[in-house]
């Protein structure tokens, strides 16, 4: 199953890489109509849950007194991570020149868009009282009321939204030129007028080029510290408090590693499957699968730092606070989750030092499977634990998720999967543009166009 | 223009010879590092020599490990661009044993100095076990020890590579430690299958030395920083540490780069567009500099506990204390200063001006580095003004100088047993085969 | 002056740059270019200036930036509560608004920037020189010359690798788009 081939594109010419891409969008086949089914009956039960929540208040969830942030700020935490990967990939990537991003970024861009719209939901979701969240937005009212610009959860609504706002943005300003391409490949009809009417008429004309590169560079520059800054701003969700186990300096840059490795991960999970559907294997490489791993594997070990550090430094401070918490959480009432998340963030991914686990898809496809999953834990760990084990013994407690919970859990992976499914057959989940740039200009040899 | 045409052409110029000029300049700023140190000792406040030295050789080691880094970290991340520096930033390695002297003075005579090793008897937790005198003392030059030598390590099959690359003959005209060190018995062997081998073993050292730099570094940035009020703690410290070393490293690299551009033969491989992709990353790390100073900073003025706090507070807002005046000039030196004239294209093209800014900010994290070790352990006590602090200052400012002189003049003679570029890296060939080889 | 309108239609990327490059030496006017992929070479050469975007995205930026800081600032003035022990004006927390507010200003108005000197929506889509295949693998430069020279040119487009060399018919003449 090990595949090692040389990112050498060149053996394809233009006119089969924009074939193979737009083929992508052919009519559905009967797994796609069957996983679509599936998560709409997720969604659908998300949407049950959140309803019954809303009738009945947020006494159906196991909050209470000590632990009022649980299961939906942890999952909220959980999709935002999960849209870091995007930016990183689409972004940072492209400012370092790293080629391999243009395989894979399409995809990974819309997990972010997706993945951030799903996380939206929950800080809503968790409000109980959906309907007044207009409170949280800074316009002026007649109760003269303003939003709390020094609490950082109002810092989150800003951060949230805008970094939802510009990838979006960046999103569709790279499909653009593709758009224009399946405009071209189209019979006249309805799609076609739609397609020209979303590809702003694009031509590829050099005045549009010119002004869209020296956009798209500084999309790229704005996007990178915001992506950065967002999970810095989600960090301090937590930081900004004294609560042991959440006040501490090296919150937002184990945050942003922890992001970005999440979001790989997800990246990963989706990208093995959709390259084998989609019979693109000679576009996206497992030499793209592999840079993707070592990244993994890079964040998984800045992350592993992390824990390591904090772990020291509850110990060297002589904080009998930090003390209790650092020894809580790996033997406590959380033992399962804090274990779950230690093993599949830092100990798993260390196979991919192995370069036979990294280059094979059914090893890279399970632990992907298992760093989302251990990404989820970190999150419940660090929140839950805190807050089930503040300073006095008497305050303390233990926080059971309860089923209304669950099914919100599992509607949000439908909705993310559904928004991502849908996309894949409406617009090319691989840049058809950018490919074709990275393949160099033709005539090339072995092209037969 | 070949492979073979780009190697000779490397080798044309000879073995580095920075120019009577620099040697001079270098000689001069030995003398007025030993005059620094002459006046912490004997002029400063209590302990104004042992913080100068500490400064010294937190940057000196700093840079020493930080220089092989970037050379990995383009290894790791199969840069494309960089890779005419990546010999320059090898070179820094003289740095290190510069670091290992100061490092060993300091433990040796100068641990009278830090402020803990009086009443051990306070300290609680884990503290009372981990600032024990013989156990730090082993720590600290284990760890530059061992970062040392996995570098060294790094170096030896970095260079081989590149005289594995080299055909037999050209190689004599080269002397010096790093010839003698990874040019051996390479007459008679398969030299392609040298380089290869050598390749591949960067590729397995690249990612060790990235894990030793950030362990060793994080617990040398504790241990020598840190822990001399034993009573603050930030877990970000280590990061933070490492962070402005690779930052400073990195202004360093653009300084040589401009001034030695040539003397050394650099033109034709180092263009103003190639500068420019330096001064781009010198950004970045500029960024991330920052990102980390505010992380900690913001966690700790939210935080408001008084241990945190009142360490900052005495750097920052004690108008009682001379420090806040070196920290704000530090903030603007390493982050508004450099931030907004990099922002500018024509800064990061002209050699003169980008060679100011990083001037700037290598200043910018020493005065950082000052501010986190001069009020631990010199004997300034409120209230005190800011002449207080003139001639302690001078001394540190003028110790760096001279570790700096000492520093590039090893590195300069580390140069010389090798080629300028690494003409055994397939990247660097591909790079300039696909621009074209200009001039 | 009776001018014609010219289209070539290149398969070689090298020889879509050369005619760029030469055209400056004959008597002709390069109206515009197409290429399907994002084209550095080409569009160095025809277009020396470059793009103004940036003064855009800096002043979108800069105005975000006090933007940010106003609203912080002044709606904190305006309910005036010491709120978690924090000054009601202080400087720390307004440092993450401002910085929020830029990134997303700048955004918008490099959008904005995109869409104004870009002409985007092209409301015209498509001008009678544009061919579908230069969304797939064709380049194409699109001539004005005197009606004189056309024939010279078009056998210079030819001989240059040209894989066809098309006459633009004249309702496309009064239309332009640069």
């Amino acid at each position: 199953m090990t595949e090692r081939v040389k990112p050498d594109i060149g053996a394809f010419s233009y006119r089969e890489v924009d074939r193979d891409i737009l083929a992508t969008l052919g009519r559905p086949g009967k797994l796609y109509m069957a996983l679509l089914a599936v998560c709409l009956l997720c969604v659908a039960i998300g949407a049950v849950s959140w309803v019954y929540l809303v009738l009945k208040g947020m006494g159906v969830t196991g909050l209470n007194n000590p632990v009022g942030w649980g299961l939906l700020i942890t999952t909220f935490v959980f999709w935002v991570g999960i849209g870091h990967a995007g930016t990183l990939i689409s972004a940072i990537l492209y400012l370092l020149r790293v080629s391999w991003r243009t395989a894979i970024f399409r995809a990974a861009e819309a997990s972010t868009i997706f993945a951030v719209a799903t996380a939206g939901l929950f800080p809503l979701i968790h409000l109980g009282r959906l309907w007044v969240m207009y409170y949280i937005m800074p316009y002026p009212s007649g109760r003269e009321l303003w939003p709390n610009f020094r609490s950082p959860l109002v810092w989150d609504v800003l951060a949230i939204s805008t970094y939802l706002t510009v990838s979006a943005v960046f999103f569709f300003v790279g499909l653009v030129p593709d758009i224009a391409a399946v405009r071209d490949r189209t019979p006249p009809g309805i799609r076609k007028t739609l397609l020209k009417f979303l590809s702003l008429g694009w031509m590829g004309s050099g005045r549009q080029w010119k002004h869209y590169m020296a956009a798209y560079v500084f999309f790229a520059g704005l996007a990178t510290p915001l992506v950065i800054s967002v999970h810095s701003v989600v960090s301090w969700d937590f930081a900004m408090s004294i609560v042991p186990g959440w006040h501490t300096t090296i919150f937002a840059p184990y945050f942003v590693a922890g992001a970005i490795l999440s979001g790989l991960a997800m990246v990963l999970t989706i990208v093995i499957p959709l390259r084998k559907a989609f019979r693109v294997e000679h576009i996206i490489r497992m030499y793209h699968l592999e840079s993707m791993a070592k990244l993994l594997l890079f964040t998984s070990l800045i992350v592993g730092y992390a824990y390591g550090v904090e772990f020291f430094t509850a110990w060297y401070s002589g904080n009998v606070f930090e003390k209790a918490i650092f020894t809580y959480r790996p033997t406590g009432d959380y033992a399962l989750p804090f274990w779950t998340m230690v093993i599949c963030n830092t100990i798993v991914p260390l196979l991919f030092f192995i370069r036979k686990i990294r280059t094979n898809l059914i090893t890279l496809f399970i632990i992907s499977i298992l760093v989302n999953i251990g990404m989820w834990f970190e999150r419940y760990n660090i929140i839950v634990t805190s807050l089930s084990h503040e300073f006095l013994p008497h305050s303390w407690g233990v926080y059971r998720i309860s089923l209304t919970e669950y099914g919100i859990l599992i509607g949000s992976f439908g909705w993310f999967f559904l928004l991502f499914l849908s996309f894949i057959k409406i617009l090319p989940a691989i840049s058809v543009a950018e490919v074709k740039e990275s393949m160099g200009f033709p005539p090339r040899k072995g092209g037969h166009a | 223009m070949t492979r073979d045409e780009r190697i000779r052409k490397v080798l044309a110029s000879g073995p580095a010879d920075p120019g009577k000029g620099f040697v001079l300049t270098m000689v001069l700023m030995i003398a007025l590092g030993a005059a620094g140190l002459g006046l912490g000792f004997f002029a400063g406040a209590a302990n104004a020599g042992w913080t100068s030295i500490l400064t010294g050789l937190v940057l000196a080691a700093g840079i020493g490990a930080s220089g092989v880094l970037i050379s990995a970290i383009f290894t790791l991340t199969n840069a494309r661009f960089g890779r005419a520096y990546v010999r320059l930033a090898e070179s820094f390695a003289g740095f290190m044993p510069v670091a290992l002297v100061l490092a060993i003075v300091f433990v040796a005579l100068g641990g009278t100095s830090l402020p803990w090793a009086h009443d051990a008897g306070h300290l609680t937790g884990g503290k009372a076990v981990w600032l024990r005198r013989g156990f730090w003392d082993l720590r600290v030059i284990g760890a530059l020890l061992l970062s040392f030598s996995v570098s060294i390590a790094y170096l030896y099959y970095s260079i081989r590579r590149d005289w594995a690359a080299i055909p037999g003959k050209l190689r004599e005209t080269y002397s010096g430690i790093a010839r003698a060190f990874a040019g051996r018995n390479l007459d008679g062997k398969d030299q392609e299958t040298e380089r290869m081998r050598c390749a591949g073993r960067l590729d397995v050292l690249a990612p060790i030395v990235a894990m030793v730099y950030a362990i060793t570094f994080t617990m040398l940035g504790f241990d020598l920083i840190m822990a001399l009020d034993p009573l603050w703690y930030s877990t970000l410290f280590g990061a933070w540490y490492f962070i402005g070393n690779l930052f400073a490293t990195m202004a360093l690299l653009a300084i040589v780069s401009i001034v030695l551009h040539r003397p050394l033969g650099l033109g034709a491989w180092i263009t103003p567009s190639h500068r420019s992709d330096l001064a781009t990353l010198l950004f970045a790390f500029c960024l991330v500099n920052a990102d980390f100073f505010w992380s900690q900073y913001l966690t700790i003025w939210y935080g408001n506990l008084p241990e945190e706090t009142g360490y900052v507070m005495k750097r920052t807002l004690d108008g009682d204390l001379p420090w806040r005046v070196v920290s704000w000039l530090s903030l603007v030196a390493f982050l508004a200063f450099p931030f907004i004239l990099l922002l500018f294209r024509r800064v990061k093209r002209s050699g003169f001006l980008l060679s100011i800014v990083s001037i700037v900010c290598i200043s910018g994290i020493f005065m950082a580095r000052y501010i986190e070790i001069a009020p631990e352990l010199l004997g300034i006590a409120a209230p005190a003004r800011l002449d207080a602090l003139y001639v302690p200052f001078a001394s540190a400012l003028l110790t760096f100088i001279g570790v700096l002189g000492v520093g590039l003049l090893v590195s300069m003679r580390v140069l010389r047993g090798m080629p300028v570029m690494p003409v055994g890296d397939d990247i660097f060939h591909a790079v300039h085969a696909d621009e074209g080889d200009h001039s | 002056m009776t001018s014609a309108e010219l289209l070539g239609v290149f398969e070689s990327h090298d020889a879509f740059l050369k005619v760029i490059e030469q055209a400056g030496s004959r008597k002709v006017t390069i109206r515009e270019i197409f290429s399907p992929v994002p084209d550095h070479h080409a569009v160095e050469r025809l277009a020396g200036r470059k793009s103004p975007i940036r003064y855009v995205t800096a002043a979108g930026g800069i105005a975000g930036l006090v933007a940010g800081i106003a609203l912080a600032l002044l709606t904190a003035r305006v309910w005036n509560l010491v709120v978690g022990g924090k000054p009601v004006m202080s400087i720390v927390p307004v440092v993450v608004v401002g910085f929020e507010l830029t990134i997303l200003f700048g955004a918008l108005a490099t959008l904005a920037g995109l869409f104004f000197f870009g002409r985007l929506p092209f409301v015209r889509f498509p001008v009678g020189a544009y061919r579908e295949e230069f969304s797939l693998d064709r380049f194409g430069i699109w001539l004005e010359c005197e009606v004189s020279q056309r024939e010279p040119i078009e056998r210079w487009l030819r001989e240059s690798g040209a894989v066809r060399v098309e006459r633009i018919g004249r309702p496309d003449a009064a239309e332009g788009i640069s």
